[in-house]
């Protein structure tokens, strides 16, 4: 389980903290998914549920974050490294340009975790057969599509067999068909029994999959709760700025014309 | 790199920057040409540099590397001559025994 | 008025981006340009301010033939923003970084900052006229770019994906902009792969792939049934509301509200 508790955050060289009080709950194996306004928060909460704020980026962090019964606080990266991966939303920047297959890339993480050779090759294989990335193992890649390059981000964090994957929006600067294919890859790793915290704007994405959604506006958590409640909450479009998912918004527009709801529910399965 | 400084250029050609005029017209653009490389580089490097300590590259330790290279008792050897004759050369050469300069 | 008369663009290499593009766009109007990646909407639209030069043919803003024209020239006619922000913003404030094109142009005070102040305030900057561009989140940084491309008072404007990272409320801005450059009687050019924001926001949708236009018209006729071969062709989905409209019988309705008004319709009846 990955906990956050009373959490406050500020950067370094910034007066004001981005975060106040922030209470979370990752349960193992849990699904949950972050929306919010754009600079309310949701990047650096993911920073700071991963650890890295402060351990690599610095900043002050008040409260705790106890990851699997440790606390963070003494944590160096690599060791938070071994419980908690992020991702981010820039495909080419998660690439680590030492690596001349799209094989070897997935392989660094397992690596550099100074495992045996036959693991680090089981893990690989184990990441790329989960995200159905077969036919890009011998890719260069440097060559591939958005969409195909966050994949593979996906899959070198998913190598390193953390206990909980943290994603900041993976398809922000993607197109559909790359969006698609994270879509698919998000499915996939919601079997693999990883707690996974995933950031979106596309409510979409995260109808269906999560258990659970929080929404977090000015550093602050204002809803936490089941999936299907969340997503329905009329405060998304209009305080949070978020976009409901389509059949919550056809439905809304249905009520809206005096049109049964369950005509348009019924054309969109 | 090179890539990025022609986006860059195009971008700010786009906003009137004249690239083809005066030799003033054209130092007034190294501001807008050089600063965004500079600047989106730098955001660049720390969302990498975070991407790489995610995946452990700032752990200590030994790495098992998936290929290794095939080094012979030969080659071993072969290195270790070539080792001893560099410093016997350069032991030569500071006593002045090699090579005589004519 | 842009003409382009059979256009075509090869890039050192050989790869032939624009394949034989006629097209008029009249002024005022607000036109999408949807296509795969490598379909050739990128390289079209860089021909419109001359960043790129035709291979063949010719392109004719109001009766000039831009070849006559350099591009510093050309940017007085038509504004063109670019995806990245990152890759233009280097000014230490916003202020002076939307105020860069204009004064290219030209502007001088009061009209400088009468420009400036009407840019800002369309993209919600007015608050940040004095922030250092990266204190501000990449979505906020995108809507600068677009400042500083509306604050130049072009005629023409091109949005090369406007939508891309931006939350709910970015995309309300979007939309905003479009319809008061409308109103203006200004030309809005945009590139984009968010199927919903073009079909609610744009008169003409053109469809590119492989260089060539297939696909050319309205919303409701570009997203209507027997074209969605031709968009599968591409990879493009039609939007939402057109696929359930269609499904339920209802004819062709790209938008929520045309999907809503169709079902009201046929419940009155």
């Amino acid at each position: 389980m990955l906990e956050l508790r009373g959490v406050s955050y500020r950067y370094a060289g910034y007066a004001k903290p981005v975060l106040h009080e922030v209470d979370l709950r990752l349960a193992d194996g849990e699904i949950v998914g972050l929306i919010g306004p754009n600079e309310g928060g949701k990047s650096t909460l993911c920073l700071v549920a991963s650890g890295l704020a402060p351990a690599s980026i610095g900043g002050q962090l008040t409260g705790t974050l106890t990851i699997d019964g440790t606390p963070a606080a003494g944590l160096k990266t690599h060791e938070l490294a071994e419980r908690v991966v992020v991702g981010f939303q820039n495909p080419n920047t998660q690439r680590s340009g030492i690596a001349a297959t799209v094989f070897e890339e997935i392989a660094l993480g397992p690596m550099n975790l100074g495992l045996p050779v036959p693991e680090t090759v089981a893990r690989t294989r184990e990441a790329v057969g989960r995200l159905r990335l077969d036919h890009l193992v011998e890719r260069d890649p440097q060559r591939l599509s958005g969409g195909q390059a966050q994949l593979v981000a996906i899959a070198s964090l998913l190598a390193m067999r953390p206990r909980h994957i943290i994603l900041d929006e993976p398809t922000a600067q993607l197109d559909p068909e790359g969006t698609k294919l994270v879509g698919e890859a998000l499915r996939a790793l919601a079997t693999t029994g990883t707690s996974l915290l995933i950031a979106e704007h596309k409510t979409d994405l995260l109808d269906g999959l999560c258990h659970r959604v929080i929404a977090v506006d000015g550093g602050r958590i204002v809803l936490d709760g089941p999936t299907d409640t969340v997503l329905g909450d009329p405060r998304l479009e209009g305080e949070l700025g978020v976009e409901p998912p389509s059949r919550v918004r056809l439905a809304r527009a249905a009520e809206d014309a005096g049109v049964d709801p369950q005509l348009v529910a019924a054309a969109l399965r | 790199m090179v890539e990025r400084a022609s986006v860059i250029a195009s971008a700010q050609r786009a906003r009137g920057l004249d690239t083809e005029g005066s030799i003033r017209a054209r130092l007034r653009g190294i501001l807008p040409l050089a600063g965004p490389v500079i600047l989106s580089s730098l955001t660049e490097v720390e969302e990498r540099s975070l991407a790489l300590e995610v995946r452990a590259f700032g752990r200590p330790g030994r790495r098992q590397l998936l290929w290794r290279l095939p080094d012979s008792t030969a080659q071993l050897v072969a290195r270790a001559f070539m080792v001893l004759g560099l410093a016997a050369t350069i032991l030569l050469r500071l006593t002045g025994t090699f090579p005589r300069l004519p | 008025m842009i003409e382009t008369q059979s256009l075509v663009h090869v890039y050192e290499g050989g790869t032939r981006a624009v394949d034989g593009v006629t097209l008029t766009i009249e002024r005022g109007e607000a036109v999408a340009i949807i296509g795969q990646n490598g379909s050739g909407k990128s390289t079209l639209v860089r021909h419109l301010n001359g960043l790129l030069r035709p291979t063949e043919g010719r392109i004719v803003i109001d009766g000039v033939d831009a070849a006559t024209r350099r591009v510093a020239q050309l940017a007085a006619t038509v504004g063109l923003a670019f995806q990245d922000p990152d890759r233009q913003i280097f000014a230490g404030r916003v202020r002076n970084e939307v105020s860069f094109g204009p004064r290219n142009l030209g502007l001088v005070e009061p009209e400088l900052s009468k420009a400036v102040d009407e840019a800002l305030r369309a993209t919600g900057l007015d608050g940040d006229a004095d922030t250092n561009p990266y204190d501000l989140g990449y979505s906020r940084r995108k809507l600068l770019a677009l400042a500083s491309i509306l604050a130049m008072r072009t005629p023409v404007v091109v949005l090369d994906e406007p939508t891309t990272g931006q939350d709910a409320r970015g995309v309300a801005l979007v939309e905003a902009i479009v319809a008061s450059l409308r109103d203006e009687r200004r030309t809005t050019i945009a590139i984009s792969h968010d199927m919903r924001f073009v079909a609610q926001t744009f008169d003409r949708v053109i469809v590119m792939r492989a260089g060539r236009v297939v696909l050319d018209g309205s919303p409701a006729e570009v997203f209507d049934e027997p074209n969605w071969p031709t968009l599968a062709s591409t990879y493009l989905e039609p939007p939402l509301p057109a696929r359930v409209g269609a499904r339920m019988g209802l004819g062709c309705t790209p938008t929520e509200a045309s999907l809503v008004a169709a079902l009201a319709a046929r419940s009155a009846r």
